[in-house]
């Protein structure tokens, strides 16, 4: 019987999630960043923009060589790691799903579903699945369209590039935690939805706080040690957004690539005026986007199973 | 239907409900209730008499602080029981991006009700609350009376043994009305306890076998209703002239003269027979002589000490409602 009511509940949160006309803002513009890619053709006979109407004849990227390919991973790396994965992506999908949950608690509505013969963990556990799910085809949706154009257009094939599916859905679901937890105690979308932005930022800090402290410390500014060490704490405790997006761009293949071309990784060209130690800097950087997944994502995930099971501990408490 | 599998006789079998706010609010004290399977259940109170409390106890929706007892012969929240339970709340709030076989399908599944069933219940039960044609159309688009139809739909897909009901006829024209109490007496005939919560006694008359009246989460009055109602019965004489001259008269055979009426709280047919000497000798015209049931909304005004100003009071009072309460 479970299995019938966690699929019943599922497939309620992707009609609620479907509903919102933000899936379809979303989709529109997944159609949009895919056609912009696609006007543009890259290809070892040369690069043109509008789809063939304005050749760029000053710039030479060919698909077939090393650097040629570290440009497209590079831009790729940003496009959809920074951009995609890191940022717009994910608040999307918060706006889409942040009412998955309060809108299943709201008075008149809630009454009805705990009258029924399940548990309220499942009752949360079937909603929360079902807004990841929702939010795993929107992923899938971005993630194979942009593949393909750059595979058809850019003539640049990386299958592993696919693994940012997962990888989105994973850094979804550190920040969903959030917006469930909120979505418990305050009953209102749009009051889960601000405070999970204030949740990201909260874990965000940490993790910039920490990397810069490092990189400062590197090239011989004196940091107090305590700051470094409370930052990488928080950065250990809290949920690791920041190497997901690193960890595709690795996939994307741009980090490598780009050190073969000798080009400073992300971060590391902002602190060329610096004029100080590169060579030190190089391997801050280096040692900081050097992420162990395993690690990384273990414990990011061990934080949000510890906020999924408050939020449900507090469903489960409470009287509606 | 299947018998009740029960250790108990009733349907709901619950005593020393207690139940206080986090605001302080005692909403129900040591309260017991009892229904029986195959009548219709009716719980009646003033705003803030704790009716929903105890009603989103028995649905689980809030946690007694303390209970004894059985709904279906299983404890409160049990989910075989709660299979069996066909729920109605007021103010239902349903998802209106579905469609209403939609909304019938997906509260069946909930409840564990198998995908053929729940075919073949919703066609039968939208036909049975006038709903057939707007099976395929979305929600947002149903009229409050429509919602209503379609959520007393809801509440018996899963064949339920015990039918709760908040407010069931809220919303509904007088047709929709008529056709909630035929659904109702269907209900009890079929063998279900329909247990109701109400605000319209008039509607509550024509239906209820039993009531209990609970004022500040205790039990003030509770029994057959036909009991109750036979319980004070009296005569009432309208008439036509001046009766000033003869009240004090009335008063000593325990007589009372409101407006062309005499009320005459006794069915002593010879107490009545000596107040319609007094009137005839007093040249006063009698019109009509007939025994006077007294009503549940007198009933209901008796038991909760209602006058005139009392229920105005009482929405300041410390029974008042205490939705938010909880949070």
């Amino acid at each position: 019987m479970i299995a019938m009511q966690l699929r019943a509940i599922i497939v309620d949160a992707f009609r609620e999630a479907f509903e919102k006309r933000v899936f379809w803002i979303f989709a529109g513009m997944t159609v949009l960043v895919a056609l912009a890619m696609a006007s543009v053709s890259i290809s070892d006979e040369g690069v043109s923009l509008f789809f063939g109407l304005a050749p760029l004849e000053s710039v030479d990227i060919a698909p077939s060589t090393p650097a040629g390919r570290a440009i497209i991973g590079a831009i790729l790396t940003e496009l959809i790691g920074r951009w995609y994965i890191g940022f717009l992506g994910i608040i999307l999908s918060i706006v889409a799903t942040c009412g998955v949950i309060p809108s299943m608690l709201e008075r008149g509505a809630v009454d009805v579903v705990l009258s029924k013969p399940i548990s309220r963990p499942a009752l949360f556990l079937g909603r929360y699945i079902g807004a990841m799910a929702f939010v795993l085809i929107q992923a899938t949706f971005f993630v194979v369209l942009t593949f393909l154009v750059a595979g058809l257009r850019w003539h640049y094939w990386s299958p592993p590039y696919l693994a940012c599916i997962p990888l989105f859905v994973i850094l979804f679901s550190y920040i969903y935690a959030f917006t469930a937890l909120f979505g418990v105690i305050t009953r209102n979308a749009m009051a889960s939805f601000l405070l999970t932005i204030l949740a990201w930022f909260c874990v965000f800090a940490p993790q910039i706080a920490y990397e810069n402290l490092e990189k400062v410390e590197s090239i011989g500014w004196k940091v107090d040690q305590r700051w470094i060490d409370g930052a990488r704490l928080l950065k250990t405790i809290f949920p690791n957004t920041r190497e997901i997006p690193r960890l595709a761009g690795q996939l994307i293949g741009a980090t490598v690539e780009s050190q073969t071309m000798g080009e400073p990784q992300e971060g590391v060209a902002d602190m060329v005026f610096l004029k100080l130690d590169m060579q030190k800097a190089y391997e801050a950087e280096a040692r900081i986007s050097n992420v162990d997944f395993v690690t990384s994502v273990g414990s990011s995930l061990l934080f949000e199973a510890v906020v999924v099971m408050i939020a449900m501990w507090k469903f489960s408490r409470r009287d509606f | 239907m299947a018998a009740v599998a029960s250790h108990s006789d009733f349907a709901v079998d619950l005593s020393d409900v207690t139940k206080t706010y986090a605001n302080g609010v005692k909403a129900l004290d040591q309260l017991s209730v009892r229904a029986r399977p195959g009548e219709i259940f009716g719980l009646l109170g003033p705003n803030g008499a704790g009716k929903s409390t105890l009603v989103k106890i028995m649905m689980t929706v809030i946690r007694a602080d303390r209970l004894a007892g059985t709904v279906l012969g299983r404890p409160i929240g049990d989910r075989e029981a709660k299979r069996r339970i066909g729920y109605l709340p007021e103010a239902h709030r349903f998802p209106e991006y579905l469609r209403g076989r939609q909304l019938l399908d997906y509260y069946a599944a909930l409840a564990g009700v198998s995908r053929i069933d729940r075919r073949r219940r919703a066609g039968a039960l939208l036909e049975r609350v006038g709903m057939a044609e707007w099976a395929n159309t979305r929600i947002d688009k149903y009229s409050k009376g429509m919602l209503q139809r379609l959520g007393i739909a809801q509440a018996l897909m899963n064949d339920p043994q015990l039918v709760v009901l908040d407010e069931p006829t809220d919303g509904l024209d007088p047709m929709g009305r008529r056709d909630v109490r035929l659904l109702l007496q269907e209900l009890r005939e079929e063998g279900r306890a329909v247990f109701i919560n109400s605000h319209l006694l008039g509607e509550l008359e024509l239906v209820c076998d039993r009531v209990i009246i609970i004022q500040k989460g205790r039990v003030v009055r509770e029994g057959r209703l036909r009991d109750m109602m036979d319980d004070s019965p009296e005569y009432e004489v309208a008439i036509v002239g001046d009766a000033s001259g003869v009240v004090e008269t009335l008063g000593r055979l325990g007589a009372s003269v409101i407006g062309n009426r005499v009320r005459i709280p006794t069915i002593d047919i010879g107490v009545v027979n000596k107040v319609i000497d007094v009137l005839r000798n007093a040249g006063i015209a009698i019109e009509s002589l007939r025994p006077k049931r007294i009503s549940l909304e007198e009933i209901f005004v008796e038991a909760t000490g209602g006058g005139p100003v009392a229920p105005m009071a009482r929405l300041t009072g410390a029974g008042a409602d205490p939705k938010g309460a909880s949070r």
